[in-house]
């Protein structure tokens, strides 16, 4: 069964960072996972 | 970080609501106006409950939800087993509108994707999780991190499709 021992804890830890600092900051705070961005979309939808 | 089944019986959902209210306040934002996609959605399953969905938070400390996320288990045509189906991941309010160290949005990822890990693992048969991408943004980053999570060895795959990350565990 797939378990998280430390290593993988931490080389997944890595590759999030990595990918946050890949795409940029500001990008992956526009995703969906940031809900005032979700208010955002809205708003511009309603406009 | 600790993954905890959230809802209004026990009153961990009002906790949560406490917490974030809290922070959006420290940052001058209104709750009531936060998050309202998500909390349409996740208020009445934490409240009212459902056998096959559970509303599921991650703390970081007894007084720091990092992350909270909708699980629902299914059985889909063409899987083998169970699908646990995450949607609705979403940051707590310090993440959304201060600058944490991006450490500790990787360390808040990590309790997502092992809690979700951990949980199918708990519910047994369910080897496939999907995690929804709502928009392109999603997407895009979710598609930086295919690739490079499908080398770990826990996984037998990971992929972007459409709007979702499709990722099979190791048996």
């Amino acid at each position: 069964m797939a378990q998280m021992d430390k290593a993988v804890e931490a080389a997944m830890h890595r590759i999030f960072v990595d990918a946050i600092n890949r795409v940029g900051m500001a990008r992956f705070k526009s995703t969906s996972m940031f809900a005032s961005n979700q208010r955002k979309v809205e708003n511009k939808d309603a406009a | 970080m600790t993954i905890k089944p959230l809802g209004t019986d026990n009153g961990s959902w009002q906790h949560l609501k406490f917490l974030w209210r809290s922070q959006c306040a420290d940052f001058g934002e209104d709750f009531d106006s936060y998050g309202q996609a998500t909390f349409s959605v996740l208020d009445p399953l934490a409240d009212l409950g459902h056998p096959r969905s559970g509303v599921y938070g991650f703390f970081s400390s007894d007084s720091d939800c990092d992350l909270v996320c909708e699980a629902n288990r299914a059985i889909i045509p063409g899987y083998n087993g169970h699908v646990l189906r995450v949607r609705h991941m979403t940051f707590a309010p310090k993440f959304d509108f201060g600058d944490e160290p991006v450490d500790a949005y990787g360390h808040a990822l990590v309790g997502l994707f092992s809690g979700m890990l951990n949980l199918s693992n708990s519910l047994g048969d369910t080897p496939h999780i999907k995690f929804h991408l709502r928009s392109p943004s999603d997407r895009t980053f979710f598609h930086a991190l295919a690739t490079p999570l499908g080398t770990l060895p826990i996984f037998e795959s990971v992929a972007v499709r459409g709007a979702w990350l499709y990722v099979t565990k190791q048996p």
